[in-house]
């Protein structure tokens, strides 16, 4: 019973994957000898052999990939899809693959560091999708888009994107007498002492010391990390002050706490063991809910960040790119492959596999998401969100800001101090 | 004087021995001294050629990138003579300010205003905590597993073990002792001394040397043993006939007998020390808020995670002149205290 209806589920999936890359495959090769998609289609270079490569969060992820490119491979006659993920250090082995002419030829581009790749001109330019007949890139949540542009040009399309949002455990929250899950600062506030206060947790919410989820409060609060033109950062502005002051209150009125100090690695280990009621967190916390603590996980709902009521909705976003390198000996079918991977379909199985949310917007239509409120949440959210990554010199800002929160975080530095050394040390050694 | 009189003979002897054998050889193989010379250096070519290619020509090529402005990606850069030494360096703790020397102390103590000062800082912190209980520690080992005791080999082996494994598997199991439920506060709880050791900048950076000298013993009591069993028996039978103590024999035969083993793991656990990379990244990633940045992770995240080759490598050659520099100290404060007997 059980092999026949997973070899049923398998058959009907390949059906539906086979039936997607055939269908780019008519579209985009077409019939007209451009690549260039001026008259809606894209064509390959007679015969092609492509490397796909990117990391591999677990194997359903590195299954699933394969079966995507073998489906790809087997409806599309010219062109062959092996599939090669990376084990570790991967953003340093596209570095040397891409400066040593070694490159595959689709890969997976993180946007935290996609500006550093698109800056040296190594990749290819992707443009040409946005004209070509039944790839609606129109579709795709703009904010996700945009963080694969350089200049104005594509150089990436969203594989699939994560945002933070709020989780929370609804019987703690009665437990306290929080009947509503907070919808702004001071409700959550006020939530987080009433579950203090209740103390039926280690902590009532839990952040890592970095303070991840600055990059969402300084939006809501209408803060910027970068100036419109990304000559400098803004993060000394008031609005970003405010935000971090927000989070070190909380710190200080004890009621959000960091992983080491409630003897956890991270908040859906967090929230699975009961250590706290609330956190801020991606979509990746739900299979490790689902699966290792299965017991609490219906327990916990996802609502939208709190937002100030003078502010605005705003969340983080990580997302990831496949891309092509410049000098690939196909690319017109490496832009072929990525259309396939990332069309209606073909973004819509992936997005069922539930590791990550598909990054088209109409999909929040799609029956998975209807029976899946959690991930829908998620996936509503990227309307609004802002993907964490700051042009070329994302990871040089990272690494420069995410020390100095620490060090606000665990009481090292006031607030305004940490930011306002942060902006300087930014806009003097690395803009 | 009388020491350099005595052995000029012995020498000489020995000498004569070596020209013998290589005069034998000559005969037997029939080559000249240019055919000789010749064949050594087909011996060492193998050698010369792997060096060259992945050992001394990327240390140049590194030299030559820590001028320039390079990006890996583009696989090319622009010249721009010091400036990355500059910008490393710069502001630094000492400078000369109209004619006055100026002592800027902040350079040592706030990460945000020079981060290669405060990572040596931290370095030096560390190497300054750790080589000195490394060594003495394996001395101690040494010496306790040097005598006839019951299971020698199985505490040597218990010892030695954690030189087997692997520095990111040391740091992964030492953050687990000292996490706040770990191990090690289990035991400081009751005298109310638990602590978030790995959490706390002001502790993290001592979790990470006692991670240091718990791996760092093993080695060199190997080197100690190997040092100790090379002594001369018969030096310690003249100083006990002479009526010395245990401790006047440690003092007077065993110390300076080992005067080149100390040399070498003394110059090893430096260099060891001033490369701590693995164990920082593993445990802490540097943090928390810079406590545990060394050098080698600096160069580490700027090169490698932020693409600053230029930076990356004028960091690796200061820090490879302060190696050098310290070795080299070393080693003729070695020579000049050096024993024959």
């Amino acid at each position: 019973m059980t092999d026949h209806a997973t070899r049923g589920t398998k058959y009907t999936r390949r059906h539906v994957l086979g039936g997607a890359a055939a269908a780019s495959g008519i579209a985009l090769a077409g019939c007209s000898g451009s690549d260039d998609g001026s008259d809606g289609t894209i064509e390959a270079e007679g015969s092609a052999n492509l490397e796909l490569t990117g990391w591999s969060a677990d194997d359903t992820e590195s299954d699933f990939v394969t079966e995507l490119a073998n489906n790809f491979d087997q409806n599309n006659d010219d062109i062959s899809v092996s599939y090669e993920p990376v084990q570790a250090e991967y953003e340093q082995q596209m570095r040397t693959r891409l400066g040593g002419g070694e490159a595959p030829d689709v890969f997976y581009l993180d946007a935290s560091y996609f500006g550093s790749f698109s800056k040296e001109g190594v990749l290819l330019d992707l443009d040409p999708l946005t004209e070509v007949d039944d790839y609606n890139l129109d579709d795709i949540f703009d904010p996700l888009l945009d963080a694969f542009r350089y200049e104005g040009t594509l150089y990436g399309i969203p594989k699939d994107f994560s945002t933070l949002s709020l989780y929370y455990n609804e019987p703690v929250l009665n437990e306290a007498g929080v009947d509503e899950v907070p919808e702004s600062w001071g409700g959550l506030h006020d939530a987080l002492v009433a579950i203090d206060e209740a103390g039926s947790v280690d902590a009532p919410m839990v952040e890592f010391a970095n303070g991840r989820m600055f990059w969402s409060l300084l939006h809501q609060n209408g803060g910027q990390v970068l100036s419109d033109d990304g000559s400098e950062v803004l993060l000394d502005s008031q609005e970003c002050i405010e935000a971090l002051e927000f989070m070190i209150e909380l710190r200080d009125d004890g009621v959000l706490a960091i992983p080491s100090e409630i003897s956890v690695d991270w908040h859906g280990q967090a929230m699975g063991t009961e250590a706290a009621a609330m956190s801020i967190i991606g979509p990746w916390a739900l299979p490790a809910l689902e699966n290792d603590f299965a017991d609490v996980e219906n327990d916990i709902g996802v609502a939208h960040i709190p937002y100030p009521t003078s502010g605005e909705r705003a969340t983080a976003a990580y997302t990831v790119s496949y891309s092509s390198a410049a000098d690939t000996e196909y690319p017109g079918a490496s832009r072929q492959l990525i259309s396939g991977l990332t069309d209606d379909e073909g973004m819509a199985e992936w997005a069922r596999q539930g590791l990550a949310l598909s990054a088209r917007e109409s999909h929040s239509e799609l029956e998975y998401y209807q029976t899946h409120d959690r991930r829908r949440t998620h996936l509503e959210a990227g309307e609004w969100s802002h993907p964490v990554a700051f042009g070329p010199e994302s990871n040089a800002i990272l690494n420069r800001v995410n020390p100095l929160l620490e060090g606000a975080m665990l009481g090292e530095q006031e607030p305004g101090e940490a930011l306002e050394r942060a902006t300087r040390q930014i806009n003097s050694e690395v803009l | 004087m009388a020491t350099e009189d005595t052995d000029a003979p012995e020498i000489e002897h020995a000498q004569s021995g070596v020209d013998d054998i290589t005069g034998g050889m000559k005969s037997q193989l029939g080559l000249t001294e240019d055919q000789n010379n010749l064949m050594g250096l087909a011996f060492i070519l193998p050698n010369i050629v792997v060096f060259s290619i992945f050992l001394l020509g990327p240390v140049l090529f590194a030299f030559y990138i820590s001028f320039q402005e390079w990006s890996i990606l583009a696989n090319s850069g622009t010249f721009v003579g010091f400036d990355n030494y500059v910008e490393v360096l710069q502001p630094a703790p000492i400078g000369i300010v109209d004619g006055n020397i100026v002592i800027n102390s902040r350079t040592l103590t706030d990460p945000t205003e020079n981060l290669w000062w405060f990572a040596l800082r931290n370095t030096f912190i560390y190497a300054v905590g750790t080589v000195p209980l490394q060594i003495f520690g394996g001395l101690a080992v040494a010496l306790m597993l040097d005598k006839r005791v019951r299971a020698k080999k199985a505490y040597r082996a218990a010892y030695f073990m954690p030189v087997m494994l692997s520095g990111a598997a040391a740091a992964v199991m030492w953050r687990w002792f000292l996490a706040a439920d770990g191990v090690i506060n289990s035991f400081l709880e009751p005298f109310g001394a638990a602590h978030n050791w790995a959490g706390d900048p002001a502790t993290a950076l001592g979790a990470v040397m006692l991670m240091a000298v718990w791996g760092g013993i093993g080695s060199n009591m190997i080197f100690f043993l190997a040092g100790l069993q090379n002594i001369p028996e018969e030096l310690y039978e003249a100083a006990r006939i002479d009526g010395a103590s245990q401790w006047g024999r440690f003092r007077n035969v065993t110390w300076p007998s080992l005067g080149n083993t100390n040399f070498f793991v003394i110059v090893m656990a430096i260099i060891g020390a001033f490369q701590v990379f693995g164990i920082a990244l593993v445990f802490s990633e540097g943090g928390p808020y810079y406590a545990t940045t060394t050098t080698v992770l600096l160069i580490y995240q700027r090169a490698f995670q932020e693409g600053a080759m230029g930076i990356g490598a004028a960091m690796s050659f200061l820090l490879f002149i302060l190696i050098f520099t310290f070795s080299y100290w070393q080693y003729k404060r070695q020579q000049s205290e050096e024993i024959d007997y």
